[in-house]
Order: C-alpha cells, then structure tokens, then sequence
C-alpha cells in the first residue's frame, strides 16, 4: 500500500471538516499484485438520508460516475474512503454486511473533531472479516 | 436472449478482467446464473449464505433499478444491458449503542479491564462480549489451570469447571492454582476460591463429578464454548462428540513431554478431533503424562494458548485456528502450523453420521487396567543404515502420524501410523527382524511393545527416531 501526501492531507480535511457527520469519498490509483499505489482522492456527499453521525452511503449513480473519472484519469478505482465519528477506525459489523469485496476501504477515525488514525482494510475472501492492509510508504517522505 | 452484463471494477479479478460478459436469459435472475455459470467464484462474492444478494449489489436494466421493475424477475430482452453497480455503505457503531454498552461497566470494571478497552480489536463490545460469554473447563489440571486463570482474569462472565480430583503433591509441578497446603483437598473447592479472588466479578460454577455420557449433554448445554483440558482419549472423544451434536466449539490441546498441540475444533465450520484421529491408539500405545513425564511449564503454554483461541472466538478478533493445528516443541522452541480438513466421512461431523449421541467412550478407547511390562530392544541409526546398506531381510516400521510422514521420512520404511497397527498386523511378516521408528522414540518404544506382546519376536526401537537418523545419517530430510 503506498499513498502520496496530498492525498493523505486532502482526505484528513474532508474527515475533520465533516465531523461529527461521516464523510466518504472515491480512492483511484494503480494495482499490481505487489503493491497497491492510491493517487488520487475524490471526495463525494454522504448520500445517506439520516443518522450520518454514524452511517454514510454512496449511490450506484455515485460509483458509476467514479468508474467514468477513472477512465478519464486512466486509473483504476480501487477503494473508497469514510470516517468513523468517535469510533475506532476499524470495520464495524454494518461495515462488514455491507462491504464490496476487492475494494480497498480506508477508514479515520475522528475524536472530538480531530484525526485520531487511519487505517487500510479490505474484504477477506470468506467474507467474514476485513484484513488490514500495511501501508509500506509515503511517497513523499522517499 | 443475449445480453451483456456490465461488471464493475472490483469484482473484474473474478472475471478473468472482463468489463462485461455476453450471457443468455429470459430474466435477471437467469442472467445472473448463466453469469456464475462462466465464473464460479463470482457466487459467493454476489449472493450470501443464505443465497441472498449481497447488500452492495445494485441490478440496472436499460438504466432503471430492478428493485423498481419486476426485480430479480424482470424480463430481457435481446440486446439489453444488465449493470451491476455497487452502493458502499457503511459507518461506525452509533452512539446510543456504545453509551448503552458503557453503562453495563462499573468504576472497578473500567480500571480492572482498560488495557483491553484501550485495544481496539476488543475495546468496549468484545469486553461486554466476555462479560456476556460462558465457557466450560473440562479438568482442572495442568490445562484446565491456566485456562481458567486468564479466562476469570480478562472477565469472561461465566466459568464452569469440571473435574473430581483431589490436589496431589505431583500435581505441582505444573498446576499452578495450587499450592503445598491444598494437597489432599478437592481441586475445585480450591479452583473456586482462587479465581473467585483474583475477579470477583465473574461466576464460577462447579462441577464436582467425573464428565461422562450420562451427564455431558446436560452439562454443557448452558455454556458458548468447551474448553478441553483432559488428558485421557474417551474424555476427549466424548468433549468432542457431544460439542458436535450441540454445535459448540471446541478449544482442544494436549500435551506430552515437551509436545504441545492446540486447535479450534468447530464442526459448524470446519473439522473436528475425529476428522484428525477417526479412533483412539489402542490402550497402551501411547503413554500418559504419568509415564511419558511432561515439562512443568508446558501446560501453561499450551492452556494459556487456549484460553488466547476461547477470548478470541468470543469476541471475534483475529483468525481463530479453525481448520489449523498448531504444535508447539520446547525443546526446539518452535511452532508449526498443519491444515486441517474436515473429513466428509467423518462419523459425528462427515455428511451421514452414525453416531448421533454420546456412547460408551471407554468400551470405545479400549481401556483396561494395567498390563505388564516388556522390555524393547534398540538399534542405533548407524546399524540401521549399515543393514539397509547391506541387504539384510528386515523390516522398518515408521508409526508416525501422516503428517509427520508428508515432512519427512526413510525412503525404505513401511508406514503404518500406530492407530492403524492393529487393524493391519497381518502387513508384518514375523519371521522379519522389525525396526520401529517415531520421531523420538516414546511412541515406537510402545508400539514394539505391542508387537512384542503380539508374538513377534525380533523387534527393536530404531533409538532416538527420524530425528537422530536425520542429524546423524541422512541430513537430507527435513527436521521438525
């Protein structure tokens, strides 16, 4: 996993500046089977109608309009992105009964309005729990 | 009719990379089949357990969302396009429910349980979780001791121990509950009050009787998990069956001289102990702890390990060791991990059981009072390889388990694991010299005594095993 800088900072402004409501947003990039680059963030609104404290939605409208931009940026969309209110940033159970398999979630978690963690995850084969992926650097600190 | 199934990004790797896939149908349902008709591993990936769409899948037909045409029954035609659109959805614990499980805390609890609030695999839910779970100790010996220390130490809610033995001035070596002034007292009077000192705030029951086929189904019924800390096989195979017919888990180890192993045993998700070991070793082949002789720190090892698989299954942290048996050797200081995997034959768990309530485990294993002693001959790894070098008509016997035989083994040996001895003597010639080997010795030293009771009369322990023929004769093969 390896993520530039003005990603990282433009996703932990979209988490802080959200609070306490969840944001979420679209992760791009390229994959090969050693590693997985992010270089870009999109950032969409939590289409969820209510309880967006602790709940967020992007629509099929939302996904398809992220795979277009893809293409336009001849990337992949790999993953996507939200952050927990006061939570931990790993799964929950809502998480896991609704997480697309193959797709790279990041999630933050914010206390109090300031960035708490991060955390990489993705859907485990049986689909029974989300494995934490590693980030192995940041582009800019090489 | 031939339409085109849009498939989007993340779900392309089960696609061999295609975007969209031509099938034929009448409806998306169809559509949908003929599509996991091209690619199997897509299945389990779209639909549930239950056979249900996934929550993320979205199904678009010429741009409208099924859910508002006639769903999966909607009718295409010629030339239509299906799309399979995620919606990502999701979000952290809400509020109320977190402040609700906080409330069931009290001031002692926060500070007594903070280094696991603090984790975040556990924090709050896994701790109300524990608090919530009940687990039954099944002996309170060198397994059953440290077990149940951690398992009251981190708060699981309720304890149960079986076991009807008194404290025995041997027994401290490694049965850490007790101490020089219990000897002579009943093991779980003294058990109850240890535990009950270090958390008041759990319950322990206790269950003062032998565990049997009478009493195990009732026993076990109010409890989530078993934790087995027996040392003998028909205690083990009845923990066993009747976690099978109850659905339970099953947190098994053993331990024999400086040998440990360790499983989670949960037939609703993988094998079971007779997946691994259809029957016991007939009586005597394999000696106990009071004869083999055990290290005084490996039941700790071994129990805390379970313990650490019970904390984990309760609260859903971690990959548990379903499916995996884990062995742990002191003397080399290492772990080594073999899969495990259900046996569809198997006679509780396989597709037809036989046995479908508890029987008579002791008629089962076999086991009789004791018997007299023989003595074994030895032969040392450098004979054994002279007589292989020259010809001689003689036979080597290898008792060890399949996977120990997958690692590792003489290229001229016979293989017959030791449970299978008796149900295959007429293999051995008795007119043959027979050389037995294990991996060390204990099992081939018991297993010659078997064949020298049976009337074979030259038979010898290939001294120090397939460890010493690899160190000393043949470097070649791989040491475990």
């Amino acid at each position: 996993m390896n993520v530039t800088e003005d990603v990282v900072d433009s996703i932990e402004s979209h988490a802080v500046l959200s609070y306490p409501e969840e944001c979420c947003g679209f992760l791009f990039g390229t994959e090969n089977p050693s590693e997985i680059q992010i270089i870009r963030a999109e950032s969409v609104s939590n289409e969820r109608a209510g309880s967006r404290t602790h709940r967020y939605l992007m629509t099929p409208n939302q996904f398809l309009k992220a795979e277009k931009q893809a293409e336009k940026w001849d990337c992949q969309l790999l993953g996507g992105y939200h952050s927990h209110p006061d939570h931990p940033a790993i799964p929950s159970q809502y998480d896991l009964e609704h997480a697309l398999p193959g797709f790279v979630y990041l999630i933050l978690s914010v206390r109090e309005g300031c960035l708490e963690a991060w955390r990489w995850w993705i859907l485990s084969d049986d689909h029974r729990q989300f494995e934490e992926l590693q980030l192995t650097r940041n582009s800019k600190e090489e | 009719m031939a339409v085109l199934v849009k498939i989007p990004s993340p779900l392309r790797r089960f696609t061999e990379g295609k975007s969209e896939v031509e099938v034929n149908g009448q409806t998306v349902e169809e559509a949908l089949e003929n599509l996991i008709g091209q690619f199997s591993e897509l299945a389990p990936q779209l639909y549930d357990e239950k056979r249900e769409l996934r929550n993320f899948v979205n199904l678009y037909v010429r741009g409208e969302d099924i859910r508002y045409l006639d769903a999966m029954a909607t009718k295409i035609k010629d030339g239509d396009e299906v799309m399979i659109i995620p919606s990502i959805a999701g979000g952290g614990e809400t509020l109320s429910n977190m402040a609700e499980v906080a409330a069931t805390f009290d001031r002692d609890e926060y500070l007594r349980y903070s280094r696991h609030f603090s984790l975040p695999e556990i924090g709050l839910g896994g701790q109300l979780k524990l608090k919530k779970a009940s687990v039954l100790i099944i002996g309170a010996g060198g397994l059953g001791n440290p077990a149940s220390i951690y398992l009251a130490a981190v708060g699981v809610g309720h304890i149960g121990l079986v076991d009807y033995d008194v404290v025995d001035l041997s027994n401290l070596q490694r049965q850490i509950l007790y101490t020089s002034d219990d000897i002579g007292k009943p093991k779980l009077t003294i058990a109850k009050k240890r535990l009950q000192a270090l958390n008041p705030k759990v319950e322990i029951n206790t269950y003062e009787e032998p565990l049997s086929s009478a009493n195990a189904m009732t026993l076990f019924r109010d409890y989530d998990i078993i934790l087995d800390g027996t040392d003998n096989f028909p205690t083990r195979y009845l923990v066993n069956d009747v976690c099978v017919f109850q659905g339970k888990p099953n947190v098994y180890g053993s331990i024999f001289r400086f040998d440990g192993q360790i499983s989670l045993f949960d037939a609703k998700e993988g094998p079971c102990y007779r997946c691994l070991y259809e029957e016991p070793p007939p009586p005597g082949l394999v000696p106990s702890c009071a004869e083999g002789g055990v290290l005084g720190v490996l039941p700790s090892v071994v129990g805390s390990l379970q313990a650490t698989e019970a904390i984990k299954w309760i609260t859903g942290a971690g990959q548990t060791l379903i499916g995996r048996l884990l062995l742990f050797d002191a003397l080399s200081m290492t772990f080594r991990e073999v899969k495990l995997q259900k046996n569809p034959d198997c006679v509780v768990c396989g597709e037809n059981p036989t046995i479908t309530e508890p029987i008579d485990y002791e008629g089962f294993c076999g086991v009789s009072g004791l018997e007299e002693m023989v003595t074994v001959p030895e032969i040392s790894v450098q004979e054994v390889k002279q007589k292989l070098d020259s010809g001689d008509d003689h036979l080597i016997l290898d008792v060890r388990d399949k996977w120990e035989w997958d690692i590792a083994h003489i290229e001229e040996a016979l293989f017959i694991p030791m449970n299978a001895i008796p149900s295959r003597l007429d293999e051995l010639d008795p007119s043959r010299e027979v050389v037995v080997h294990c991996k060390e010795g204990p099992r081939a030293i018991a297993a010659a005594e078997y064949l020298i009771k049976q009337g074979f009369p030259d038979v010898k322990n290939m001294t120090g095993g397939i460890k010493k023929w690899t160190l000393e004769v043949d470097p070649s093969l791989n040491l475990y």
